[in-house]
């Protein structure tokens, strides 16, 4: 065995785990119904500023809705105790009085919400070696109800036939295919029972169907708690998936179709606020691991660039970050363009365009 | 409404596992924002609309945890460091705090980190791990052979 032994790790292990401090007090803040204010991430505070201006938006929307009737505008809640599920970021703002910590609603009497979900859309990557389609994660805020968890509003969006993904940008589940329910068990699988259409696959081909089911298992799973999903169809497991008649009857997760993926995925959302620092990660499988970053202008000037290693490649996936504290974001907008370098002749290969957007730029609406 | 039941629920299974959780997250962010993340890891377990049905709390919480600390980016340590290294030798840290090691542990990977404490904290066998991270045995086998691997070349 190459590297550390065993002995010396789990005495690493040890030294670590010795500098432990002593565990913080009983968080009793969670017994109030009141939302935690302290210390919110920067990206839920992004999130929480931009779905304040979405909800001043809204107000005429929902007045339409309301049969002319508004409620006031409530608390809006940025903590984390509003989403329960992995890392990407998920926000819901009140429009009634209403407190978003589950099963301690003191008022429902406004039917709706705006929350921000992820849903993955696909794109063709410049310079495809594989032509396979690449996976683009983007932050959107719809409109929910307030029972309805982050993911089942995730996956209702992108289902919805009239989700209008931005140019350059694709979604390969046909109208008809919708979500009747999601549930999530404790053993980190989402369970995600779909109407009879979704039988029928893409209706383009198995590499459409691949890319659809890797849509879904995206935007239903995350990389910590749930990286499983279990599609069902009246309750019962598919065994029969479209084009090719799939056997998709045990849990899905992100491995499961990914080299039907181009060799360069997008993991989060490009989100924040403008002075924060831009975070971009994602899972590669690409030569000599190394992912290359570049941003772009509008008038093509790159005016950053960077690259980083994945923590496999050349033949494995790994995964990748980018940081970047100290770039001048004032001169967006700006194209990221995630890509690698062809051996053979060192052009970009792959490459993923993403654009940056920030602030009340982000959280996009793609539903009319 | 939370029932006084419901408080007593969760403070007891917080007191029961807050030493091990503060342990664990202090091997995935370090000393200094343990804390922090064991904090933010129980009120989100504990609003989960999920805690109430989840038959193994304490392996959920372990999991909250690394969610939490991936969520807390593993660059807070490295701007810790600094700000250590910057201070200089005259700065005042608790004997406990062992900075070779944490400059050593901090060029890992939130999910190496993961794989090693669990392997050679807890003492789980793969599959234990496996199950824990969410992850295939394939992949914590990855995680521990890279992680031994930039050790050897960091602390060697």
């Amino acid at each position: 065995m190459s590297g550390y032994d065993d002995q010396r790790m789990k005495d690493l292990a040890d030294r670590l785990v010795a500098m432990s401090p002593e565990p913080p007090p009983f968080p009793e803040e969670v017994t109030l119904t009141q939302p935690r204010v302290s210390r919110p991430s920067p990206v839920l505070m992004f999130a929480g500023a931009a779905v304040v201006v979405l909800v001043l938006a809204a107000i005429p929307l929902l007045l339409f809705r309301g049969g002319g009737s508004v409620e006031p505008i409530g608390p809006t809640t940025t903590s984390p105790v509003a989403s329960t599920e992995g890392s990407e970021p998920s926000v819901t703002s009140t429009v009634a009085p209403t407190t978003t910590v589950p099963g301690e609603t003191t008022s429902t009497s406004a039917p709706q919400i705006l929350q921000g979900v992820i849903i993955f859309l696909t794109q063709t990557p410049e310079n495809s070696v594989g032509g396979n389609p690449a996976l683009v994660p983007f932050f959107t805020t719809v409109v929910a109800a307030p029972g309805d968890s982050a993911e089942e509003v995730a996956l209702r969006t992108l289902t919805n036939p009239s989700l209008a993904p931005p140019a350059g940008f694709d979604s390969h589940i046909p109208a008809g295919v919708d979500v009747v329910s999601v549930n999530s068990d404790t053993e980190g699988v989402r369970v995600v029972d779909m109407n009879q259409a979704f039988l029928g696959g893409s209706g383009s081909g198995l590499l459409g169907d691949f890319t659809m089911l890797n849509q879904l298992v995206y935007t239903a799973t995350d990389e910590e708690l749930y990286p499983r999903v279990q599609f069902t169809v009246g309750g019962e497991p598919v065994t029969q998936f479209g084009t090719d008649g799939l056997d998709i009857s045990e849990p899905l997760d992100r491995v499961t179709f990914i080299d039907e993926l181009n060799s360069v995925i997008l993991t989060s959302a490009i989100t924040g606020s403008r002075g924060d620092p831009l975070v971009l990660t994602g899972i590669a499988n690409v030569f000599e691991a190394t992912v290359s970053l570049e941003l772009v202008d509008l008038d093509g000037n790159v005016v950053y660039d960077d690259f980083t290693t994945a923590s496999c490649g050349t033949g494995c996936w790994g995964s990748f970050s980018f940081h970047i504290e100290d770039f001048d974001f004032e001169s967006t907008p700006l194209i990221a363009k995630v890509f690698w370098h062809s051996p053979e002749d060192g052009e970009p290969a792959d490459v993923v365009s993403v654009p940056v957007t920030w602030g009340d730029e982000a959280g996009r609406d793609f539903l009319p | 409404m939370i029932t006084a039941t419901g408080v007593m629920d969760n403070e007891q299974v917080y007191r029961s596992y807050a030493v091990e959780l503060t342990r664990y997250a202090t091997g995935l962010v370090g000393p200094f924002d343990a804390a922090d993340v064991v904090t933010d890891a129980c009120l989100k377990a504990f609003s989960s609309r999920k805690w109430s049905e989840v038959s193994n709390r304490r392996a959920y919480l372990y999991r909250t945890v690394l969610s939490v600390a991936t969520d807390h980016h593993r660059s807070t340590l490295s701007r810790r460091l600094r700000e250590i290294k910057t201070a200089g030798p005259e700065s005042t840290l608790p004997e406990e705090v062992d900075v070779d090691v944490l400059s050593a542990v901090e060029r890992l990977s939130m999910q190496q980190r993961a794989a090693v404490l669990l392997t050679y904290w807890a003492d789980l066998p793969v599959e234990a791990v496996a199950s824990q991270m969410g992850v295939s045995t394939g992949a914590v086998k990855r995680h521990l052979a890279r992680a031994r691997k930039h050790l050897e070349e960091w602390l060697s």
